[in-house]
């Protein structure tokens, strides 16, 4: 029996006149990869930043863990487990590929400033210990010949291989993505849904993903969770998704048959 | 010279009687601390001692026995350079059992050949991607019984009764090591010197590839003879980088890093070599002639970018680590040491050559271009050659680092006992006799009979010349030899490709066969080089066709020509050449587009040219028809001086 790692119950969220999300519920169950789809403004982001904390819904409530936490801030969030890497770049990219992965674990780091500059035997120690972590990381995500390269000197997918592998540093139990593929072309998506794909089942992490790319999302998903104007059209695996006659009228336009 | 004989090694650390697995328990006993097999991890270098390699060793070898591996037995290995392969390798030869190894990069089918070929039971397999290779043969070779994989990525959701991870394997070995705890050096023990240890699949460039046996003793030898003439020391590092499917690593790797023994590293990833190969900075290496080219396209490449100063410091050291190699006096000998301290000891320790006293390139076709480069840089580059049924034969080892020469013959082991003793037969071919002996190809007696003559010589199927100083050079494949009409066997290959090195020549064409009694050869120059030769020489020329017949061009190409000729015997020299007035062009169906000559199309059509070559005037006029790209034609018309070589009967 899965346990649920994540459920967001009847959320709502308004901005005034605008309701972006009617009423959206979801649960994500340990080593699941979770799609969320739907057209443009269908309220997908908006959603997002209700369960990492940045939106604050209007109702419903959010539960990690069997824990509500729909009050929490986004840095609480984070330091339980919510891992989430957004759309874009937010990698350092004066840093090397190395010190990109060890700020991911920032949140669990100890020591104060003064400890770092005089460098005694307790910091050299969790030095170690995180570089050794990092390591782990940069083998899983085969970064190795690029341990100490710039981080601005790499191209589009492979910053957001690191942004992934800094997100993997809080040790999550739980990775929200946000349109991870978005720009990248077909090798490059290619690698990252076999790391997504890797993440899963190696370290048992569930997924939330937020994706475009139609064919992505439907070889890798367990579940898939359509929405459009702030409410779930649609959910369950890819197959019964895919030829739900709500989705292809989502989709394509056109009244409901 | 038809005939020369090598010498026996001096070095004290002999085969004397051992197999690959009784050296190695020898050398885990004696040093049981010190580390033999390092891998990069994590980004720092993990040393494995000797008992601790020997203990996975022991695991390994118990793990095999409970998957039903008898002594005599084969098992296939593919994976890429890892400590684990090695040990795995190690682990065959300690139960007796034979080592294929492939190359990772096989197919399907060219697995399966191997595979069935040499009765494998079990294959270890690198990772997910070998795995899957295998698992569809595990129902078509009947023979394989087990895949065993190394890499547990990506092998999660695997399920087949026939796959288990290394582990696995070592978990149930534990049982029979409980029951039998003497049998592993028991087995070690019974591990004759001449009994076959791997079967080595050589690249067939016609047919399928064939499995040459190879012995403990003929592995071992070959690596002796490395070690005595390049004083391999014991400790000293070497990168296991080279495929083990390829007998050289066989060699270098596996018996060398036994017998002498060396410090085994494994780069992290294929693609931190560089990276790994500068930290190591190992004192012992062997490269192919295109690994050596790529490491000096990649410097090169890098000092394009450099800032200009630089760029020009980097130039100025190369030229002088060049002359100092041809002229050796005080002055020289004080640029030389400022080059070394401003730019040289830099260039070498960024490749990772800073130690490296024993730098290899295996095989003939290195260009005399990055040989000299890399001498220049200060790295003693030298050439070594050897086959896989001949182990390893001749090298630069007595202080002669002649580019164009594959170096003299290297000494045997005494223990061993016979001389190597190099003929070449009437046919050009070289023959080879002493040291230890190729054991014969594997299900194939016919080819085993045919690699030795009545006298019992092993043939090598090299066409080489042996110099008055005792140097070997290879001049071609026997089968690549052409015949002129007064029956001698000249080496076309050889001259072509010794042409093309010149940077004058962009392409040279031998002419010379049963019609002929002599030997010449179309020219077609360098455009670029040739042009800038002229200018800097003040000489005028408008077109192609005029560049290619300046006097002073002409000369040039001479100069090259004559240069080769004194590496053959007098019969197979270029008595005459003459310049094409045009650029060969694929685009007139003279090359083809990978452009490799179209020899039928250019006899054809330079007919007149070559008729000339053999005729008495010093000039001929030539008569081109070329076409346009939109398909019109047009004649074009040239006189073309015929050159004759003054001293090629010298």
């Amino acid at each position: 029996m899965r346990n649920t790692v994540l459920s967001a119950k009847s959320l709502r969220l308004t901005f005034g006149a605008i309701t972006a999300v009617e009423d959206i519920s979801l649960q994500v169950k340990t080593g699941q990869i979770c799609a969320l789809i739907g057209p443009n403004g269908a309220g997908k982001s908006s959603f997002l930043n209700c369960l990492s904390g940045f939106y604050s819904p209007s109702s419903g409530t959010v539960e990690f863990e069997g824990e509500d936490i729909t009050g929490l801030t986004p840095f609480r969030r984070a330091e339980m487990g919510m891992a989430r890497t957004f759309q874009g770049n937010q990698t350092y990219q004066s840093m090397t590929v190395r010190e990109n992965i060890l700020s991911g674990f920032h949140s669990q780091m100890r020591s104060g400033l003064l400890g770092g500059l005089l460098y005694w035997g307790g910091v050299q120690q969790e030095n170690a210990h995180f570089i050794n972590l990092a390591e782990e990381i940069i083998e899983f995500l085969e970064l190795e010949p690029l341990r100490n390269t710039l981080v601005g000197e790499l191209g589009y997918g492979l910053r957001k291989r690191i942004d992934l592998g800094r997100a993997l540093g809080l040790n999550p139990k739980i990775l929200i993505m946000d349109e991870p593929m978005a720009g990248m072309n077909t090798e490059e998506k290619g690698d990252l849904a076999r790391f997504i794909l890797d993440i899963r089942d190696a370290r048992n992490i569930p997924i939330i993903l937020v994706e475009h790319d139609m064919e992505v999302v439907m070889d890798i998903s367990d579940e898939v969770t359509v929405i459009d104007w702030g409410k779930v059209i649609s959910s369950g695996p890819p197959d019964k998704v895919r030829s739900d006659p709500k989705v292809i009228s989502a989709y394509l336009g056109g009244g409901v048959v | 010279m038809t005939q020369i004989t090598g010498v026996l090694g001096t070095d004290p650390r002999t085969i004397a009687g051992r197999s690959i697995p009784q050296l190695l328990l020898e050398r885990a006993s004696s040093f049981p601390d010190d580390t033999f097999l390092q891998k990069k991890h994590f980004g720092l270098w993990k040393p494995f001692t000797w008992s601790q390699t020997l203990n996975m060793i022991s695991r390994y070898t118990y793990g095999l026995t409970a998957l039903g591996v008898e002594p005599g037995d084969c098992v296939a290995l593919i994976s890429e350079n890892i400590v684990e392969g090695f040990v795995a390798e190690y682990a065959i030869l300690c139960r007796g059992a034979l080592c294929a190894a492939m190359y990772p990069d096989m197919s399907v089918s060219e697995m399966e050949h191997i595979l069935r070929d040499s009765a494998a039971r079990v294959v270890f397999a690198e990772d997910q991607e070998q795995v899957d290779k295998a698992l569809t043969l595990i129902d078509k070779v009947e023979t394989l019984e087990w895949i065993v994989y190394f890499d547990d990525r990506g092998m999660w959701g695997y399920d087949h009764p026939q796959v288990l991870s290394v582990e696995e394997m070592e978990r149930r070995g534990e049982g029979f090591h409980t029951k039998f705890p003497e049998q592993f050096e028991q087995v070690v023990g019974s591990v004759g010197l001449r009994d076959v240890a791997i079967i080595s699949y050589t690249s067939g460039t016609t047919g399928l590839p064939k499995g040459a046996r190879l012995s403990h003793e003929f592995l071992l030898d070959s690596g002796y003879r490395l070690m005595d003439a390049f004083n391999v020391k014991h400790g000293h590092e070497y990168l296991s980088y080279i495929s083990q499917a390829w007998a050289a690593e066989q060699i270098c790797g596996i018996a060398l890093g036994v017998l002498a023994p060396m410090v085994v590293s494994f780069a992290e990833k294929p693609e931190t070599v560089p990276n790994d190969l500068r930290e190591l900075a190992p004192e012992f290496l062997l490269f192919t002639p295109r690994q050596w080219e790529m490491m000096a396209s990649g410097l090169q490449a890098n000092m394009f970018d450099a800032h200009p100063l630089v760029r020009r410091l980097y130039e100025w050291a190369l030229a002088t680590g060049k002359k100092h190699r041809d002229a050796r006096g005080l002055s020289s000998k004080l640029r030389m040491a400022m080059a070394d301290l401003l730019v040289l000891a830099g260039v070498r320790d960024n490749l990772g050559l800073k130690r490296a006293n024993a730098p290899l390139s295996a095989g003939s076709g290195l260009s005399e271009e990055i040989f000299t480069y890399f001498h220049a840089i200060g790295i003693p580059l030298r050439n070594l050659y050897g086959a896989t049924e001949s182990g390893l034969v001749a090298a630069h080892w007595k202080g002669t680092f002649n580019a164009r020469t594959m170096g003299q013959l290297l000494p045997v082991d005494p223990t061993i006992g016979t001389l190597l003793v190099a003929d070449v037969s009437d046919t050009g071919e070289l023959l080879l006799s002493g040291g230890a002996r190729f054991s014969g190809y594997h299900n194939n007696p016919d080819a085993s009979a045919e690699s030795f003559n009545e006298a019992g010589q092993f043939r090598t199927g090299d066409a080489i010349r042996i110099t008055e100083d005792g140097d070997m050079i290879f001049l071609d494949r026997v089968k690549d030899l052409r015949t002129l009409a007064n029956g001698h066997v000249y080496p076309p290959q050889f001259l072509e490709n010794n042409l093309r090195s010149s940077p004058f020549i962009k392409d040279a064409v031998i002419i010379g066969d049963e019609n002929y009694d002599r030997v010449s050869v179309l020219i077609n120059i360098d455009a670029e080089i040739c042009g800038r030769f002229a200018e800097r020489n003040g000489l005028g020329f408008g077109t192609f066709a005029e560049l290619s017949q300046l006097p002073e061009v002409i000369e040039q190409i001479a100069k090259t020509i004559a240069e080769v000729n004194q590496m053959l015997d007098a019969p197979s020299r270029v008595a005459s050449f003459c310049c094409l007035p045009k650029e060969l062009d694929p685009d007139d169906a003279e090359l083809t587009r990978s452009r490799k000559l179209r020899r039928n199309v250019i006899f054809d059509r330079y007919a007149t040219a070559i008729e000339a070559l053999y005729g008495d005037d010093d000039e001929c006029d030539l008569e081109v028809v070329i076409k346009y790209q939109d398909g019109r034609e047009s004649v074009v018309r040239s006189v073309v001086t015929i050159k004759r070589m003054e001293n090629a009967d010298d």
